[in-house]
């Protein structure tokens, strides 16, 4: 009994290394029916597609283009392609790092002048900022939520102006507007 | 998110990750079947062509194949996306003196200047994605909603709509239903179940939700009032149809907060109201503006409503 506990013991780290190697534990067995003639041989794996070298010119192009017309989220993800395609693109993953850090401090700075409008009450001016920081960084939350805020106060004036106006037509015995 | 793209050919496939793929082109791809084979959507064709430039497909060339959108939310640095929702109520085979009907004629030259523009006719479970950045929508999208429940929706509209193959939403108000110039609950159930047509609800009376004279919004009787046009309006027509009701158009367009703040409980979807504008992604849902299209409408008119895109610097 404590023989074959001894063997289990045993067994057990072999089986781990063979698991971590990605081998199947049985493979350490080959069953003795089983000829090396009846095996399918393992297909090559087939040779990885080449990079497409115009392809990537062409999005180092775009993107410094778009860096250049001030739009630094579109030009960031040209980069992100030539790196999807060039993972160890030194200048891809350079660029793409100065791009995040620039996004970040734009939008920062956006979020920013957006409270500081509304906390004064200027709502154009605070949609502004909130747009600007949305189109760096399009699933910025607070921008959104700030957004959504300030077309529900907008949406909520003009339905008190139109029952302004109802109140008045009604008072007049004259029929609610249309719809 | 759009949903995970299909197993493909690993020889096509240059580069993944999480929201893009890069694809050799294959002979014969277009661009609506790529969208039909990673983006589950043929409609969605636009946002691979606006990822490559626009440019024609050519067989070895490498693509871009967005598998969410490049930004949700719809604001670039030259503007943002708006969805205009378009508003009918009644139709007629001729002419008529009021704009509130709209003639089948009138109604026929809108839906041919929509396809033959390239609007994508969109459903309000599209928008709402939109609304909560969860999956992109094509960049000229437009929402058709009928309003009332008038007969000449199914007689005139329905047909036309089919033909085109533009979904569209019909929004019921109950205590209408079955009236000599109204629709049928057998209309209804027949629109619905054709897939075409999503049925919600109008209210109950339709009765304006501007408070009336000395009626405060604050006090229980308006509460009340508002309860009554929304729940029994959305029981009946989940019993009729057996679907799920989650949007409510305000009659005559008029909201009230405590009417917002009591379709938000009741966790729908959408409030349409009838303020001109398109709607940003950034809308709030349960205040949504639409555009009435009157019968006196020209294609100039029509085109008015159709703002897609505000253009804004925002560098």
């Amino acid at each position: 009994m404590k023989r074959a506990r001894f063997g289990l013991l045993l067994l057990f780290p072999i089986g781990l290394l063979s698991a971590c190697a990605g081998m199947p534990i049985v493979a350490t067995v080959e069953p003795a029916s089983v000829t090396p003639a009846l095996v399918p041989p393992v297909p090559p794996a087939p040779p990885p597609p080449a990079a497409p070298a115009q392809f990537i010119a062409d999005q180092r192009m775009e993107a410094r283009r778009l860096d250049a017309s001030g739009m630094p989220n579109q030009a960031r993800q040209h980069w992100r392609y030539v790196l999807a395609l060039l993972p160890r693109d030194d200048e891809a993953t350079g660029e793409i790092a100065r791009f995040d850090a620039l996004i970040k401090t734009r939008r920062d700075a956006a979020l920013a002048r957006g409270e500081m409008a509304m906390m004064r009450s200027r709502a154009a001016e605070a949609q502004t900022a909130f747009l600007k920081a949305l189109a760096l960084d399009g699933g910025n939350e607070q921008a959104r939520r700030r957004l959504i805020e300030l077309e529900n106060r907008a949406a909520f004036a003009r339905q008190d102006r139109k029952d302004t106006r109802t109140r008045a037509t009604r008072a007049a015995g004259t029929e609610e507007p249309e719809n | 998110m759009v949903a995970p793209a299909p197993q493909m050919a690993a020889s096509a496939i240059l580069a993944r990750t999480d929201d893009f793929i890069i694809v050799r082109a294959e002979a014969g791809d277009t661009y609506a079947a790529l969208a039909q084979v990673y983006l589950r959507d043929p409609a969605l064709a636009e946002i691979i062509a606006g990822a490559n430039g626009g440019n024609a497909l050519s067989p070895g060339r490498p693509l871009i194949v967005p598998l969410k959108a490049d930004n949700a939310s719809g604001v670039f640095a030259d503007g943002y996306q708006t969805v205009p929702i378009l508003c009918y109520h009644q139709f007629s085979t001729g002419r008529s003196p009021d704009r509130m009907i709209m003639p089948r004629a009138s109604f026929l030259a809108q839906m041919d200047y929509l396809k033959n523009n390239d609007y994508h006719i969109i459903t309000l479970v599209d928008l709402q994605n939109f609304l909560s950045a969860s999956k992109p929508i094509p960049p000229r999208s437009v929402v058709i909603t009928v309003d009332d429940g008038f007969r000449s929706g199914y007689d005139i509209a329905y047909p036309i709509l089919k033909s085109y193959g533009f979904r569209a939403t019909f929004f019921i108000y109950t205590d209408f239903v079955g009236g000599s110039r109204s629709l049928t609950w057998a209309a209804i159930k027949e629109m619905g179940e054709s897939g075409m047509i999503d049925i919600q609800s109008h209210s109950k009376t339709h009765t304006s939700f501007t408070p009336a004279a000395g009626e405060m919004e604050k006090s229980p009787s308006y509460a009340a009032r508002i309860k009554t046009e929304i729940d029994p309006p959305q029981a009946m027509l989940e019993r009729q149809l057996a679907s799920h009701i989650r949007d409510f158009a305000y009659p005559y367009g008029d909201a009230s907060r405590l009417a917002v703040q009591y379709l938000r409980e009741r966790n729908y979807a959408l409030g349409l109201t009838v303020e001109r504008g398109g709607n940003p992604s950034f809308s709030d849902p349960l205040l949504l503006r639409r555009d009435m299209v009157y019968g006196d409408a020209t294609i100039a008119d029509f085109q008015k409503y159709l703002r897609v895109y505000t253009k804004t610097n925002l560098k």
